[in-house]
């Protein structure tokens, strides 16, 4: 099921604008516009065509090419649930900003400057996103080296050479930023204009992982904020270019370390669509059962530091109590509790081991009795109802402009669930309830967490059911050219050893094409946009994080509230670092 | 199928406000709670056995008799003697490692002509134990254990030998290769994580 | 030669009661943690001596051996200050408060207090209220934002509650027609306080709850939001000194004020006065039966934002106190 704009509409364009091309597939449908004009176009798209989503956009570097940067837009339609992509060259190595159209743009246009040396016109701030100001380099244009410039010596290294692990520990460091290129970053991005300012982070509980806000306040208020990303930054769109696809696997976990599996799951289903693999039904119902399970995890580990941060610390440690058994669970089936990499090209990587659909039956039962129990301690509490009742508010017209999705989205009553609008894997054999909230504050994301687990316990119940029919059937399409053989197949068939080398050292030959397809995370849509040159490795894999454009908002809601809003704000919106920085 | 459904917004009647049913309903479950079991375990002096499928620390299987036919086929072109290390260096585990640079492998060619790996050392300091080594490896040699405490006081004893590793899987392999493949083995010590839950 | 000998006497007692308070709050770290462990469903503190008995005093070794660090931009004076004015103050109420009624042994007559003056507790409410100074200077003397927001926060939450806090206890007061702890508990031989005061006596819970910074008033050291309060700047037994006092020991001074206004003292429970257990065995076991209210609640509650609790103070705590005092005038008009 592909969710690309229909012929009609894109004659509509066509007509509009004669001078744009078209390019319908069918996992990638994109007008090619002009720069001069690509506000025009979008506008249009925006207002009369109702494309008033924004989804993503980022830069592809084709160095042999002028002008030598495209940009791509990607835009959504909530009524008719069909997307748009909108492709542009940027000629003189810029861009007009769209900040006028869609809020959200501001984070994306920021990191296409730091990563490829784009301007944008009319931007209010351009600073870097990921790395520091008076860094000289812009990392994913394709002549920046996988390593990097190695140029800054690190003796730490080589203090006592007997400690030195073996093989290639280069003294050599790529550039570090130092207390002044910190300091500068921070004055970029923020003016002193009341009576303190505030550095919460880059290392501070409250902010779950090494994110940096300068708050700007005046006594407990906070009349300006801004936010300091890159902590984390780890290139993982870089490393994805020098990776076969296989090999990229890993590193999905590592992303959204809370929700490894629907990341895996979320590129896997892309990787498949562009090569045309259909996994086996078992694989599927165990790919839906698995992230379900860990989208309980996650909320999980959400609603623990959540109210740790709002000072109930015991449900943190109830939380957790029943998220270990999640996480023993996935240890049980797939060897590791956290980064599992568990999803192979084709299917999974390994069958459910004897035992594991009783446990998850049991874990089922037990944990809607627990549900209760945190329920009791928590929604109807008086205090929780006022740290979170009406504190950050969400408009629908917000989701569209920032292009927030999950349940932020959700919270304000926006029905975006790529569950249900594009559904993959099992997801459109299984029954759910899709909550929605009504007022869009902390207490709505709250409820909506709270009832997605239940209806996650409802789709394991449905996956297991399904799969205890299924025991003796393939969990991997093995026979497929693309899809790696298991080990029983290449230790008794010559052949399939032949294949299982080619693919390890050539990677799948993708063929040459496009592709954006996104996966619900527990953080919102997680898309995958790849572009495929016919290689073993993608051109460019672009990662669109929901956790990173739904932080976005904050920035904007925390402005007049306090700090301690700060805290219920930011634990609502649930960010991951490591997707946001990537 | 999918519905939509809008959650409904619980409110705090003036009963439950006067007399503080909220909070003594939330104080009734933390009083049960301190009554139940305590869920945790002592670790240093206690330890739980991982899940068979646990990927720990790499491990080399030796040449005992058990090899798959594939090994068979690639034998006779190498120099490898009975409980050595039945490595053959085809280099698939570094092919198809995301870290390549972790791998240090060698291998020569004896007088006889046949091959010999000499060397084949793992930095675990830079391994994600994402397990793609061990199932590219067509001799099943290779391994990950149940082996997870890896810490080390220096860099360079986080390197891991042949020797070593073919150690660890004769090791691993005494312990647990009879071992059904279940979700997790020992289901005594689990059951006091997971309170009072039965399963079969 | 009288005067010496009371001086002896006040001396001697003096030490006894410094000392085992401090040994009782160190026990009561243990009891908060053991408790706050079970709660949550794992053991809390266990391999110090049989199920973690020692612990505590394995927790003042370290935290006495720490290394003392005084950040190089502090002002010095006030940072020292700051930790004992917080734990003085705090210790000091422990004077006025008696345990008992006065007994005696071989022949001596003992007094389980210090002092009974008839101010009692004023002088109580005085100590209670010169505390927030030692949190005002941890905050300005640390230089540095986290350590000022709190103190502030503190000092205006103390500020509201002090108030609200005074008018609750008028009520108990004015049906015993004094100020002498000795003497309300006295007063309520046949019928607790509690009867007609019940508004004050959830006033002064929420006020206890407030002045010693527990859930859900904690907003002082709220980690999340405030990394450690006021304390984010000290280490060791300055450090230790501030939650020793404010956990712990005004929490237990607090409740024993607390019990002596509203659950009649040491005076048996009802219906229980034939069994053979000594007046300071009941005052303790409503003590601590009080004191671990506290922390069931605390390990219970998230926490309320400060303008939330200024505003709690100031527009409930407060009218519900002069209710209360209205509601007992009237009591004590009809019965006597």
């Amino acid at each position: 099921m592909h969710l690309w704009i229909e012929e009609k509409e894109l004659k509509e364009i066509k007509d509009k604008f004669p001078s744009i091309a078209i390019n319908k597939e069918e996992n990638f449908t994109y007008i090619q516009v002009k720069k001069s004009q690509l506000l025009e176009i979008l506008r249009f798209l925006k207002d009369r065509l109702n494309y008033k989503m924004f989804i993503d956009f980022f830069c592809i570097d084709f160095p042999l090419h002028n002008p030598r940067f495209q940009g791509v837009y990607i835009l959504f339609s909530p009524e008719k649930k069909k997307r748009v992509a909108v492709k542009v060259w940027a000629e003189d190595n810029s861009l007009p900003s769209v900040i006028s159209l869609w809020k959200g743009a501001k984070w994306a246009e920021r990191e296409a400057w730091d990563m490829f040396g784009v301007k944008f016109e009319g931007h209010e701030n351009l600073v870097r996103m990921f790395l520091w100001e008076g860094y000289k380099y812009h990392p994913l244009r394709k002549d920046f080296p996988l390593k990097g410039y190695e140029e800054v010596y690190l003796p730490s290294l080589n203090l006592r050479p007997g400690e030195i692990p073996a093989h290639n520990y280069s003294p050599y460091h790529t550039e570090i930023p130092t207390m002044e290129d910190l300091e500068r970053t921070q004055k970029k991005r923020m003016e002193k204009r009341n009576q303190i300012v505030l550095n919460w982070g880059p290392l501070h509980p409250g902010t779950h992982g090494t994110i940096w806000f300068l708050f700007d306040m005046e006594g407990e208020y906070i009349k300006n904020c801004d936010i300091i990303l890159g902590q984390l930054h780890r290139g993982v769109e870089k490393i994805a270019e020098n990776l076969t696809y296989t090999q990229f696997i890993p590193y999905t976990d590592r992303m959204d370390y809370i929700s490894a599996l629907c990341s895996q799951v979320a590129y896997v289903n892309a990787v498949e669509k562009l090569l045309g693999i259909e996994p086996p039904e078992k694989a599927k119902f165990i790919r839906t059962m698995m992230c379900e399970l860990q989208r309980i995890n996650s909320h999980l580990l959400w609603l623990g530091t959540y109210a740790l941060d709002l000072g109930a610390l015991t449900i943190f440690l109830y939380a957790f109590r029943e998220r270990e058994k999640i996480m023993d669970i996935i240890e049980g089936i797939a060897g590791i509790r956290l980064n599992s990499s568990y999803i192979r090209i084709g299917g999974v990587a390994k069958d459910l081991p004897e035992g594991a659909l009783d446990v998850i039956k049991h874990f089922c039962e037990d944990f809607s009795e627990k549900i209760k129990e945190y329920e009791t301690i928590l929604t109807k509490n008086r205090i929780w109802l006022k740290r979170n009742v009406n504190v950050g508010i969400i408009t629908e017209e917000d989701v569209y402009s920032y292009g927030l999705t999950g349940v932020v989205a959700r919270s304000a009553g926006v029905p975006y669930d790529i569950r249900m609008i594009q559904p993959t894997d099992a997801y459109d054999k299984v029954d759910f309830e899709l909550p929605l909230g009504t007022v869009g504050d902390c207490y709505d994301r709250y409820l909506l967490r709270m009832e997605e687990m239940r209806q996650s316990v409802n789709i394991v119940r449905q996956c297991v059911k399904k799969l205890e029919k299924m025991k003796d059937e393939n969990y991997i399409a093995s026979d497929n050219p693309y899809v790696l053989p298991t080990l029983e197949e290449v230790f008794n068939s010559i052949e399939s050893m032949v294949k299982d080398f080619n693919l390890r050292i050539y990677g799948e030959q993708v063929p040459e094409g496009e592709i954006y397809l996104s996966g619900e995370n527990p953080r919102g849509e997680l898309g995958f946009y790849i572009n495929s040159k016919g290689e073993g490795r993608p051109y460019r894999l672009r990662i669109r994080s929901g956790a990173f454009y739904n932080l976005q908002i904050f920035t904007k809601l925390i402005i007049g509230r306090t700090v301690a809003d700060a805290v219920a704000l930011l634990g609502s919106l649930d960010p991951v670092v490591g997707e946001t920085d990537r | 199928m999918v519905k939509i459904k809008y959650v409904k917004r619980p409110e705090l009647e003036n009963r439950e406000r006067i007399f503080f049913i909220d909070f003594i309903k939330g104080m009734k479950v933390t009083l049960k709670n301190l009554f139940r079991k305590t869920v945790t375990t002592y670790y240093p002096f206690e330890k739980l056995t991982p899940p068979k499928r646990f990927r720990g620390t790499h491990a080399h299987r030796v040449k005992d008799g058990t090899e798959p036919p594939s090994f068979k086929v690639i034998e006779k072109f190498m120099d490898i003697k009975d409980g050595e290390s039945r490595c053959v260096a085809c280099y698939m585990c570094q092919q198809a490692c995301p870290v390549p640079e972790l791998f240090k492998i060698e291998a020569i060619q004896t007088e006889d002509g046949r091959k010999r790996v000499v060397r084949f050392d793992m930095n675990l300091l830079n391994c994600m134990y994402c397990g793609l080594c061990t199932e590219a490896c067509p001799v099943d040699c290779l391994i990950m254990t149940d082996i997870y405490e890896t810490a080390a006081y220096h860099r360079g004893s986080c390197v891991t030998h042949m020797e070593d590793m073919a150690e660890r899987a004769v090791d691993f392999d005494r312990r647990r290769k009879d071992e059904p493949d279940r979700i997790w083995i020992d289901d005594k010590e689990r059951s006091k994580l997971w309170g009072q839950i039965k399963w079969s | 030669m009288e005067l010496v000998g009371t001086v002896v006497v006040l001396v001697i007692k003096s030490v006894i009661f410094i000392l085992g308070m401090f040994l009782g709050a160190a026990y009561l770290t243990l009891l908060e943690r053991k408790f706050a462990g079970h709660v949550q469903q794992r053991p809390g503190p266990l391999h110090v001596g049989p199920h973690g008995f020692l612990q505590p005093i394995a927790d003042a070794l370290k935290v006495l051996t720490k290394e003392d660090l005084v950040p190089d931009n502090v002002d010095k004076v006030l940072f020292y200050l700051a930790s004992l004015m917080a734990f003085v103050p705090a210790i000091m109420i422990l004077a006025v408060v008696p345990f008992g009624d006065p007994f005696t042994i071989f022949g001596v007559e003992i007094k389980p207090y210090i002092t009974d003056i008839n101010v009692g507790l004023l002088l109580a409410l005085a100590f209670g209220s010169i505390s927030i100074y030692g949190v005002i200077f941890a905050g300005w003397a640390s230089n540095s934002k986290y350590p000022m927001i709190g103190g502030l926060r503190k000092a205006a939450v103390l500020i509201g509650y002090e108030v609200a806090l005074g008018f609750a206890l008028v009520g108990p007061i004015m049906m015993a027609g004094s100020f002498s702890l000795r003497e309300i508990v006295e007063a309520q031989q046949n019928i607790w306080f509690i009867i007609p005061n019940i508004l004050a006596f959830v006033v002064v819970i929420f006020c206890v709850l407030a002045e010693t910074g527990r859930t859900p008033f904690d907003v002082q050291e709220a980690e999340a939001e405030l990394v450690g309060g006021y304390v984010t700047e000290y280490t060791g037994m300055k450090f230790g000194l501030f939650p020793l006092a404010e956990w712990y020991i005004a929490t237990f001074v607090l409740s024993a004020i607390t019990v002596i206004l509203f659950f009649g003292g040491w005076n048996p429970i009802p219906f229980l006065g034939w069994l053979p257990i000594p007046a300071f065995v009941w005052f303790f076991l409503k003590v601590f039966l009080l004191f671990m209210f506290f922390l069931w609640v605390h390990w219970t509650l998230p926490r309320y934002r400060v303008d939330q609790i200024t505003e709690l103070a100031w527009k409930v705590m407060l009218p519900l106190a002069l209710a209360n005092i209205f509601i007992v005038a009237i009591w004590i008009i009809i019965f006597g």
